[in-house]
């Protein structure tokens, strides 16, 4: 007996002992595992990186960057808040992360917008144009251009990058989508080609020219899935190669040695992967990442703290190609919002000065009037958001016949009354506080607002079914674009994504013209009206848009804030301040 | 144990089946640049690829073929094996648990043994109170009052998220390891102590209750000495519930460690399956189902096991 | 005179010698007072923390603008209270004038009573007392001079309210507990919160125990071929992870807090079927049973009325524990966002905000929900523990 009990316990110990022994092991194990491997895929990339053709020095053309002011070496640490789920760009599934990491840095495009001005400028492209009736596109690759390889680009990268994006078994169909209206291409020889549409679209030069070009000779493919599952090792022609993804932890970049053009000043990037935000701002504080991109909160905070401001940059920009806005959406299918005059209400009532300076906290943010990029040309800046005037509310909605008939405080209107239920994104703390603030200021005018908070893809497809009164999202922006997939009456409902329905004949012209108008400042002028129709009807209250924020480590120098953006690639650190060797 | 396994698979399968939402739709998000027409053909391409748009029984059928062929499938959300994802949180969330297991059963039984031993009626009292104070209070309060008092600016003693440092890689092997053994100080703690005191107090009731039966007093009379009384006979009948317990606090500790992983950031099993659940990564959902509910009927086989040696009565009841 | 000899003669009923021990330990009596507290604090709560007051006088009217703006829910909990203080009373009544031999009887016909009137009166509440909305800001209208003599709540807010020049400010002399992210006021948030919480742990628990006593019912008395399917489909239950479950489950539905009551009780039943299942066991063997088979009663006759009466002590014990393990879990998921929909106030919602995303610890908004959470988990724990210790007839001395 004695022996036995003895015996079980002692082997129970032991037991445990053991397994928490190889758990150690087994995490030390896959930690050195990732290590071997990642060398060794580094070791094979930079021996396929080395040039198999001569190294002269590019020529650099006209409308390309000085070489680069300033020191050579050190890092930028940068941290991510979420792991991309790929590193190829074209795939559905990759997310922001992924195309911060590879877009300029790994992959260039043809053409790209000039930093100070809404322009297009060369970067791979010699010249570029479109023809005078829209249906032929001109491009034009530079001499002197190569991937990271060698290898030199030629049309048939281009030929190559648009075929794979277009294929149906390449999993791209979002980006497909782009090009619907390519009705064919021509090679005129290895550096020219002529795209040909099929309908004059005043955004094609645009998205023909942004493709970002991938070597064929590298990334051809017999089966579709070959392509679909290459998440890793991507190959371009831009300033930095990819030298390894430690799966789990960060991805590094190093500079291309052998860039066709003026190559930057730091030497690597490294992008880590934090996802929370609190351990990403003390990884600033403690100098193991050196930039990021903070929450609101963090950035008032910090930008008061005088001083954080000693070490560090507050970078406040509007980036013009990723600046979109919050709205919350009045569903004009049920009766509440069908009028115009209950929408205009709704938008007087909200005190959106209010969330600017408190919830928001940021002074430099602004409350738009529109769709568009509220500096870009299509805005017009004439256009005043309206004021924050409950009285004003009451009156409309007097006017338009809720009023509370029964005295039960709540406004009716035929029996029905006002009560309505405003759906929001489940655990996004901006949303709740927002919707916290709409339904109380709702109840001093006697409307009742339920909050409806769903998880995310409960919320989105309730909102392609248009199964809401009111939701509240956020869309992105771009420096020009296109309202139709969100205003024109043809997309309401079949997953269209105009999910207010909102439905005007006089919009849908202007829309339409639009497309089609080449010449810019005609098309401004056309989309002014648009947006002067769409401040007078209110589908949406539109309730802000703000600039860019990060935190960036005052070491580096060169940071300028341009109109259209900032540009990493031009930063340097002096000698004497470099980090990381 | 196969038939209770299956019942688990199918019982999760079907509940986040039938749950509103998809990964196809979270993945497209909000759409706004596709047109009607498009979106509805890029979504019905994209549930195909999955292998979403069969029917519910099929797509069962589906999975636990690969499942026989230990194919856990890929991961919709992040387009890698499960199995892999499940490699790299699975030993995280084990190393958290046992560590946890081991301080408790190490700590408890003494505690427990010494407290229904040592019998001022006071100590004893207010022993119990306090044990019932530590039980009740809730995990991720304690977990964010530690944070906010001891890993914030004034004290700095603990990190407050994740399980290395930054450069951990770079380490030699022992310094890594004091790294990761002090991440680990403050998640343990928020584990270990409600089990501390719940395994406490079983202990000591248990050993009260053996400790007054007659046998007990039978051997004093005899003159065994205090210790042989205790150990050789009050214990091990009350090791019992105690084992017991060990089946019942494995899967326990799995579900209450989404609230520590997320408090302090630790990428274990349990923010896994909770992101998967609310993102609707059913390949996900299922693998980490099926591994606790695997990890959960060991416990329970090794509770039975247990029994089995400590009780010969338990075999040879069986024999007969 | 003769009353008084017949209770003597009655002795000690179970109910009252589990009483007596109970009440032996003055500690566990506080804590049993801090739950009527804290039940004190839910039912009139709309009177402890409310931004209208209770009068006031506008153009010389006299206005009640809390009674007018008290919905159906307030006016259940009510009905509720005054019910279950009824039923306490007669309790007390039963034990001085009815026969102990009819007393249980008498009790169960009560207590029927009571619930058919408490559900039926629910109902009623709320098919008619409309939704009323009432958002007139009147401390604005006292500080103008529109309206004087006016009385308001303790607590003098909404909980509601937003209030945005005043987010998330520590414990001062207007909020006396803080603010949150929107600027509603932190004690009123919690006292209503308490709400949230009772009733989480009563309804949740009375789901799971009802479906815990069922099926361990049928199980303990069946025994045989049904007792080991039942018992691998209860396996089944226990080794899925509840609070995935729980989650999922969460997404089928709109926010309510029924909804959520009613999932954690239908996912934390096991337990209590286990020990009903055990207890039937034993009892299955006994005379009485035996008596009442051969008699030829029916099934739902010898489960309910002549078994259960004596399985039922685990099960209360169980509760006691049960409602704090309803509360804990009401309060992560809240804490995780899955809880009842904003603005509802719940303390684990509170206890999310915490830790602002700058790591800026906001210590009121973590101190206080967590305490309030913990004294109420420790007061049941305790009533628990105490009750358990009451009814095992081991600790009892003798007569």
């Amino acid at each position: 007996m004695n022996g036995r009990s003895g015996a079980f316990k002692f082997f129970l110990f032991l037991f445990l002992v053991v397994i928490i022994f190889l758990q150690f092991l087994s995490m030390v194990q896959a930690d050195r595992l990732y290590d071997r491997l990642n060398t060794l895929i580094g070791r094979l990339e930079s021996r396929a990186s080395v040039p198999t053709r001569s190294t002269e020095k590019p020529t650099i053309s006209a409308t390309s960057a000085k070489e680069y002011p300033g020191n050579e070496g050190d890092w930028l640490v940068r941290s991510l808040d979420s792991e991309p789920a790929t590193l190829c760009d074209f795939l559905v599934s990759s997310t922001w992360p992924t195309r911060y990491i590879v877009l300029y840095n790994i992959y260039e495009s043809m053409i790209d917008y000039e930093p100070d001005d809404f322009k297009f400028r060369g970067i791979l492209a010699e010249k570029f144009s479109i023809s005078d009736d829209g249906l032929v596109i001109y491009f034009k690759l530079r001499d002197n251009i190569w991937f990271s390889d060698g290898h030199p680009v030629t049309t048939d990268d281009v030929i190559f990058t648009y075929n794979t994006i277009t294929d149906p078994n390449i999993d791209a169909a979002s980006l497909a989508n782009y090009f619907r209206d390519v009705d064919h291409y021509d090679k005129i020889n290895d550096k020219e080609i002529k795209f040909y549409m099929k309908r004059v679209y005043f955004l094609s030069l645009g998205y023909l020219g942004s493709m970002t070009i991938y070597p064929e000779h590298i990334y051809k493919y017999k089966d579709a899935r070959e392509f679909n599952e290459r998440r890793s090792n991507p190959v371009g022609t831009g300033p930095y190669v990819f030298e390894k993804w430690d799966i789990g932890r960060q991805v590094v970049l190093r500079r291309n040695e052998n860039y066709w053009g003026p190559k930057p000043k730091i030497k690597k990037l490294v992008f880590p992967f934090i996802t929370n935000s609190t351990a990403e701002l003390q990884s600033l504080l403690s100098g193991k990442t050196d930039y990021t991109r903070p929450v609101p909160d963090q950035y008032s905070e910090k930008s008061n703290d005088e001083n954080f401001k000693k070490n560090f940059y507050c970078l406040s920009y509007w980036d013009a190609m990723n600046t979109g806005y919050f709205w919350i959406g009045w569903n004009q299918a049920r009766p509440f919002f069908a009028d115009r005059k209950v929408r205009l209400a709704m938008t007087h009532l909200i005190d959106r000065e209010a969330i600017k300076e408190h919830i928001l906290r940021n002074p430099e943010a602004r409350i738009p009037t529109g769709n568009f990029y509220i500096y870009g040309l299509q805005n017009d800046p004439n256009i005043k958001p309206w004021p924050y005037d409950p009285e004003k509310a009451k009156q409309l909605l007097d006017e338009a016949g809720w009023i509370d008939h029964d005295g039960d405080g709540i406004r009716d209107k035929n029996g029905v009354p006002f009560r309505f239920k405003y759906m929001i994104a489940a655990d996004l703390a901006l949303h709740e506080q927002i919707a916290k603030l709409v339904k109380d200021a709702a109840a001093s005018v006697g409307i009742e607002v339920i909050l409806d908070p769903y998880e995310g893809s409960v919320f989105f497809e309730k909102a392609h079914n248009r199964d809401f009164d009111a939701v509240s999202m956020g869309w992105g922006g771009n420096v020009e674009e296109d309202p139709y997939q969100i205003w024109h009456s043809s997309q309401i409902g079949n997953r269209g994504s105009n999910y207010v329905g909102f439905r005007n004949s006089e919009a849908d012209a202007l829309i339409e013209q639009a497309r089609q108008t080449l010449d810019t400042d005609k098309r401004n002028k056309l989309y002014h009206q648009f947006h002067r129709i769409i401040h007078e009807e209110q589908p949406y209250t539109f309730i802000y848009t703000r600039p860019e924020q990060r935190f960036l480590d005052k070491r580096f120098q060169n940071v300028i804030v341009h109109k259209l953006g900032i540009d990493e690639r031009e930063w340097y650190v002096p000698a004497q301040s470099q980090k990381y060797k | 144990m196969i038939p209770t396994l299956l019942g688990i698979t199918i019982v999760v399968f079907a509940i986040s089946r039938m749950a509103p939402g998809d990964p196809v739709a979270l993945s497209m998000g909000p759409g706004g640049m596709m047109d009607a027409q498009r979106a509805a053909d890029v979504r019905a391409a994209r549930m195909k690829l999955y292998g979403l748009d069969k029917p519910v029984y099929v797509q069962y059928a589906i999975w636990l073929g690969r499942v026989a062929r230990l194919d856990f499938a890929d991961s919709i959300k992040h387009h890698r094996p499960v199995i892999d994802l499940i490699k790299e949180r699975l030993p995280v969330t084990l190393t958290l648990n046992l560590i946890s297991f081991v301080i408790i059963y190490a700590v408890s039984i003494p505690m427990g043994i010494l407290s229904a031993v040592g019998r001022k009626k006071f100590l004893d009292r207010t022993g119990s109170v306090m044990l019932l104070m530590l039980w009740s209070l809730p995990s991720m309060w304690v977990g964010q009052m530690l944070i906010g008092y001891l890993c914030g600016p004034p004290l700095n003693w603990f990190s407050p998220a994740g399980l290395s440092s930054n450069e951990a890689e770079q380490f030699p092997f022992f310094q890594w390891l004091a790294d990761r053994l002090w991440h680990l100080v403050l998640p343990v703690f928020c584990l270990t102590y409600a089990g501390l005191a719940y395994l406490t107090k079983q202990v000591r009731a248990g050993m009260l209750d053996n400790l007054r039966a007659d046998y007990v007093r039978t051997a004093r009379a005899k003159g065994l000495s205090n210790w042989t009384v205790i150990f050789h006979h009050a214990f091990r009948n009350s090791v019992i519930p105690i084992i017991t317990i060990l089946a019942t606090l494995l899967p326990a500790m799995f579900g209450g460690s989404v609230i520590i992983e997320r408090i302090f950031s630790v990428s274990g099993m349990g923010l896994l399956a909770f992101e998967a659940v609310t993102t609707r990564d059913y390949n996900v959902v299922m693998g980490v189902a099926t591994i606790a509910g695997v990890l959960n009927l060991f416990g329970l086989l090794m509770a039975d096991i247990a029994y089995a040696m400590v009780d010969p009565r338990i075999s040879f009841e069986s024999a007969v | 005179m003769v009353e008084n000899k017949q209770q003597k003669d009655w002795g000690t009923s179970y109910g009252e010698m589990v009483w007596k021990e109970f009440a032996k330990s003055k500690f566990t009596l506080c804590w049993l007072g801090f739950i009527i507290l804290l039940f004190l604090l839910a039912i009139f709560a709309p009177f402890l923390a409310n931004d209208k007051p209770f009068v006031i006088k506008i153009d010389g009217q006299l206005h009640w603008p809390i009674f007018k703006a008290l919905t159906a829910s307030d006016y259940s909990i009510l009905l509720a209270a005054i019910v279950a203080l009824v039923q306490f009373l007669l309790v007390l009544r039963n034990r001085r004038s009815v026969d102990p031999s009819i007393r249980s009887g008498v009790l169960w016909r009560q207590i029927t009573i009571s619930v058919f009137i408490v559900l039926v009166g629910v109902i009623l509440l709320f098919i008619f007392i409309p939704r009323r909305l009432d958002a007139t800001d009147y401390k604005s209208m006292v500080a103008s001079g529109k309206a004087t003599g006016a009385v308001f709540a303790p607590v003098p807010y909404g909980f509601g309210r937003t209030d945005l020049k005043v987010r998330e400010q520590p414990p001062n002399r207007q909020h006396w507990l803080g603010t949150d992210d929107v600027g509603s006021d932190v004690l009123c948030r919690l006292i209503h919160g308490s709400r949230i919480s009772l009733s989480v742990g009563f309804v949740a628990v009375g789901i799971s125990s009802i479906i815990g006593i069922i099926i361990g019912a049928i199980l303990g008395y069946s025994g045989g071929k049904t007792d080991f399917l039942g018992m691998r489909l209860v396996e089944i239950m226990m080794a899925v992870p509840v609070f995935f479950l729980i989650i999922t489950i969460v997404a089928f539905f709109p926010r309510s807090l029924f909804n959520i009551m009613l999932i954690i009780g239908l996912t934390t039943w096991t337990d209590d079927a286990r020990f009903v299942r055990a207890e039937f066991f034993k009892l299955r063997r006994q005379d009485f049973v035996q008596a009442a088979v051969s008699l030829g009663l029916p099934l739902r006759s010898i489960l309910f009325r002549h078994m259960l009466p004596n399985a039922i002590a685990p099960v209360l014990v169980n509760a006691s524990f049960g409602i704090a393990g309803a509360i804990f879990i009401e309060a992560a998921l809240s804490f995780l966002g899955f809880g009842v929909a904003p603005p509802t106030p719940s303390w684990g919602q509170i206890l999310s905000l915490g830790v602002s995303t700058t790591g800026r610890f906001l210590w009121w908004l973590t101190l206080f929900p967590g305490l309030a959470i913990f004294f109420t988990v420790l007061a049941y724990n305790l009533v628990g523990e105490t009750l358990r210790d009451a009814i095992d007839p081991r600790l009892r001395e003798s007569v």
